[in-house]
């Protein structure tokens, strides 16, 4: 059990260096912003992090033009609801270090991402993605017997980067023994396509056979994309998650445990791989 | 967790390979590079302050040095200067001035602006004032012209008033003249009336002289006569019929004119010898029956109104009529002569009756009773009754019973003082007339209802009630009598028929048709044989089968 | 509500097709919206499949005459929640909350398959839509 803690505290602590330039098309100075660099947590979301970025970039734009920040990497604009880790596992998994994203104030691309007014959004969702983990695992009784205060430690924990007081509320959400077991896993998988371009794939699948046997990752990417197992075709992908790439023996009750983030879902990309890579 | 030592570990190491890779290169890069970033902002921000600095030293410089140079030239562009500097404050003086001025004209445009708004404010209330002016000549006039119309009107009334006055005046000499004219007829009738009452004494005089003058002849002549007294001969009173049993007629036996309009009232005298009748024309007449023949006896007058009801003396000497001139009136049967006329009431006169041979008791319309003595010729007993009364009858001197108006027969005493009676009865309908019966014991009573009733008076209550299918009591004064033996009753209906009545059978005995009116009284002859009655036309009809 | 189901279940048949309505919709109006969702070689493949969503009003939010629709399971919360805007006559600036399950709002880009899948029940999912937030 300290290993699985271990873990937990290495995942906690996943960063990513990120460096942050501002588009040129929108550069209205005559001098040239510097690149900002940041380390940011995997577990967090760009929003809450980006007020560094937002105060050194602004001062370069046009102050009659422009609207939301927003943020790209070679060409893809980056969804702020995704936590920060699944965004560059998706997209920067093989990238350089650090991740080069691109800063926006102008054309939003409304088609694609969604408005983030505030913080405060940014938390609506955060607390509307937990109780649908929460729905899947306890059918949402465990987050429902919370009271609000609690629903704020998890919140500050996160958004403060502070270990000890998320787990403290949090772990009550990641019961699983007796009465409280989980009913299924919450996940999500991203499939990405060559284009870049990704599908959501989630789906109910529960804890243990009907056998009584552990559903394994496997298990789960075979009921999760039937398609691809079928044909045998995992083998093309890499399956991503924090980062890592787990064996696929790997209990899917012990990932959702471990390693889902803090909106207490599991996060796997599958990316393709390159033709040339060993 | 032996078993899964593979997979845990191999994430273990993944995960911490990945942190290595991903953070530790960069964590202290990132690091000095935030913080030599946020370094040279700040040299930034101070290199701006600097500049800013540097370029006001520099103006401070240059401003120091061109004084320096100038010193050269002094003396002159001193003195220049100071011409210049004179003149430049002269300069401000005269600025300083105009505006001063300037503020002077501004201050005055807006005393100006104030009078001339001052000015419009008169002129407008002036204006007002002068449409008030207006207004009120125009009341002004108004009023005037409602003076002139009302002083007009008064003159007019005044005018009326004094014609009035005039005509007023012109009436009370009239009047005054009338008065006069009055006083002297009223003094001429008296004188007039004085002269007839001495010549009434001298003739009264004359006619006692004669009489005693022809007594004392025929004493004179009886004593020289030799009588014969005829010792059977009865007494020398009026003879009075004894009814024994009375027979019902069954036949007109004569049928005639009597009046000029209706006949009210019908009695026969007390010894059945004659008849009176009484009606519309204001007449009494006196019939005697003879065989078939009916003859006038005679012809009282004097009443101003028709006869209502008749009653004789008890000795035939007298007879009283009511009238519906409110007074009722005595005449002597033998000289036909008006003896008493009897004014008091304030109604018609239903009924009058002798109590004695000296006091009549009437009933009138007005609600009272009054008893009159013939002696005094005076009222000596008004009675309240209460309602009007429309017959009465006498019994032993003092007694009255009178039937009225309310439904009510009334019993009197006239020796009692007060208004209250001794007693009453209350019938079914109005009272129309009332009958004695010959032993006083019992009453006739005829009602508005169509029915006769007889009260025992010993008893105090009906004792028979009479009813006939045509019989109808055709007005107030509808008279029903008794047969002299009481075995009777006979009753005038409104349909023209006279109706007789079986006592003691309780049935009609017979009706008798003659009469083509209402039939409105009749009476029965003491001798029990014959009746006589009379209608609303102008008959009377004498029914005897003799 | 039971009762309610039941009467939805015997009009199965006729259960009209949100795109049908909306294409109906658009056709009256002349401002084209419901941009055509990207379709990955997997959408395409499941494209003609379509799910049942049953759509309740909460809170003050007007009722629906026809709250059962069939909507394709690549159609995402937002789309739903347009049409629904459309459909009570809302302002397009006014907003529309979706709950699952009575507790939580998905993320407007979340497809309904992946919600139908997992959320769904006797063959259909129960959306609830208000005008405020609701729910947490």
């Amino acid at each position: 059990m300290a290993e699985d803690r271990e873990i937990l505290k290495e995942i906690w602590e996943g960063k990513i260096p990120v460096c942050f330039e501002l588009a040129n098309e929108e550069i209205y100075t005559v001098e040239h912003p510097d690149p900002f660099f940041l380390l940011v947590p995997r577990l967090s979301y760009f929003p809450l992090v980006t007020d560094k970025v937002f105060k050194h970039m602004i001062k370069y734009v046009d102050p009659d033009n422009h609207s939301e920040m927003w943020l790209e990497y070679e060409g893809q604009p980056l969804r702020w609801h995704y936590p920060i880790g699944v965004l560059f596992d998706l997209y920067g998994h093989q990238s350089e270090l650090p991740w080069k994203l691109t800063v926006h104030f102008q054309n939003f691309p409304e088609d694609e991402l969604l408005h983030c007014p505030n913080k405060d959004a940014v938390e609506s969702h955060f607390m509307s993605v937990l109780k649908e983990a929460d729905a899947l695992k306890h059918r949402g009784q465990a987050i429902n017997s919370m009271q609000r205060k609690d629903h704020k430690t998890l919140w500050s924990g996160l958004m403060n980067d502070k270990f000890d007081q998320f787990w403290s509320v949090n772990k009550k959400l990641m019961e699983n023994s007796g009465e409280e077991a989980f009913k299924y896993i919450p996940f999500r998988i991203y499939l990405t396509s060559k284009s870049s371009e990704h599908v959501v794939i989630q789906k109910l699948v529960k804890p243990s056979e009907d056998t009584g046997e552990n559903v394994t990752l496997r298990h789960l990417l075979d009921v999760a994309v039937p398609d691809l197992s079928e044909k045998g075709e995992l083998d093309k992908y890499h399956v991503v998650t924090q980062g890592i790439e787990p064996l696929l023996e790997t209990p899917a009750v012990w990932m959702s445990e471990h390693l889902s983030y803090p909106d207490n879902f599991l996060h796997i990309c599958l990316i393709p791989r390159v033709e040339n890579e060993s | 967790m032996a078993t899964s030592a593979d997979w845990k570990s191999h994430i273990h190491c993944q995960l911490h390979r990945r942190n290595r890779k991903q953070i530790d290169p960069f964590i202290s890069l990132i690091q000095t590079n935030n913080r030599l970033q946020e370094i040279t902002s700040q040299l930034h921000l101070k290199n701006v302050h600097l500049q800013v600095e540097v370029e006001r030293l520099k103006e401070e410089n240059n401003h120091q040095i061109r004084g320096d140079g100038l010193g050269g030239n002094n003396a002159s562009t001193h003195a220049l200067e100071q011409k210049l500097f004179k003149l430049q404050e002269e300069l401000t003086e005269m600025h300083k001035k105009r505006g001063e001025n300037s503020q002077q004209i501004i201050d005055l445009n807006a005393l100006l602006q104030e009078k001339e708004k001052e000015i419009q404010h008169k002129d407008a209330m002036i204006s007002d004032t002068v449409t008030t002016n207006i207004a009120l000549k125009q009341a002004k006039k108004n009023l005037e012209m409602t003076i002139a119309e009302l002083e007009a009107t008064n003159q007019m009334l005044k005018d009326e008033h004094q014609a009035l006055q005039m005509a007023f005046t012109a009436l009370e000499e009239k009047y005054q003249k009338a008065m006069e004219d009055n006083n002297d007829l009223v003094q001429r009738w008296m004188e007039q009336k004085a002269k007839d009452a001495d010549k009434m004494n001298a003739e009264n005089a004359d006619f006692i002289k004669a009489r005693q003058q022809r007594l004392a002849r025929d004493l004179e002549e009886a004593a020289k006569e030799q009588v014969t007294v005829d010792t059977n001969k009865g007494p020398l009173e009026v003879y009075i019929p004894v009814c024994v049993y009375a027979s019902v007629p069954s036949r007109a036996q004569n049928v005639f004119d009597a009046h000029e309009g209706e006949v009210y009232s019908v009695q026969w005298s007390c010894s059945g010898g004659y008849f009176a009748t009484g009606g519309a024309d204001r007449k009494i007449k006196l019939w005697e029956g003879h065989g078939g023949l009916c003859e006038s006896k005679g012809t009282l007058v004097g009443s101003n109104a028709g006869i209502t009801s008749l009653d004789f003396s008890q000795d035939d000497l007298m007879i009283v009529g009511a009238s519906n001139d409110f007074a009722s009136r005595v005449w002597t049967i033998n000289d036909q002569r008006l003896r008493h006329t009897l004014t008091g009431h304030s109604g018609k006169v239903m009924s009058a009756k002798f109590l004695t041979e000296s006091k009549i008791v009437s009933g009138s319309h007005d609600r009272t009773l009054k008893v009159w003595d013939l002696n005094s010729k005076a009222c000596v007993k008004t009675i309240f009754a209460g309602s009007s009364c429309n017959d009465l009858v006498s019994s032993h001197g003092t007694s009255i019973i009178s039937g009225h108006f309310d439904k009510r027969v009334r019993f009197w005493d006239i020796r009692t003082s007060g208004d209250s009676s001794i007693n009453e009865i209350l019938l079914t309908g109005r009272l129309t007339s009332l009958c004695l019966s010959t032993d006083k014991s019992q009453l006739l009573c005829c009602t508005r209802d169509d029915c006769l009733k007889i009260l025992d008076l010993r008893m105090n209550q009906v004792s028979c009630t009479l009813v006939s299918d045509g019989f109808k009591v055709g007005w107030d004064s509808a008279r029903a009598v008794f047969s002299p033996d009481v075995e009777y009753v006979a009753a005038g209906s409104s349909d023209g028929n006279l109706y007789v009545w079986n006592i003691a059978k309780n049935k009609v005995e017979k009706v008798l048709k003659e009469h083509s009116h209402a039939v409105l009284a009749c009476s029965w002859n003491p001798a029990g044989t014959s009746i006589v009655s009379c209608e609303k036309g102008r008959k009377v009809v004498l029914w005897s089968d003799y | 509500m039971s009762e309610k189901e039941e009467r939805d279940n015997e009009s199965d048949v006729s259960t009209p097709t949100l795109a049908a309505a909306e294409a109906a919709e658009s056709d009256s109006k002349t401002t084209s919206e419901s941009p055509k969702l990207p379709s990955s070689p997997v959408v395409k493949q499941k494209s003609n499949s379509k799910v049942d969503i049953l759509l309740k009003p909460a809170g003050d939010a007007p009722i629906m005459k026809k709250k059962k629709w069939t909507v394709e399971r690549s159609r995402k919360i937002a789309g739903v929640a347009e049409f629904i805007k459309k459909f009570i006559k809302m302002e397009p600036s006014e907003s529309l909350f979706l709950y699952v399950n009575q507790s939580f709002a998905p993320s407007p880009d979340t497809e309904i398959g992946s919600i139908f899948d997992c959320f769904g029940s006797d063959g259909k999912l129960v959306l609830h839509y208000c005008r405020t937030q609701a729910w947490g």
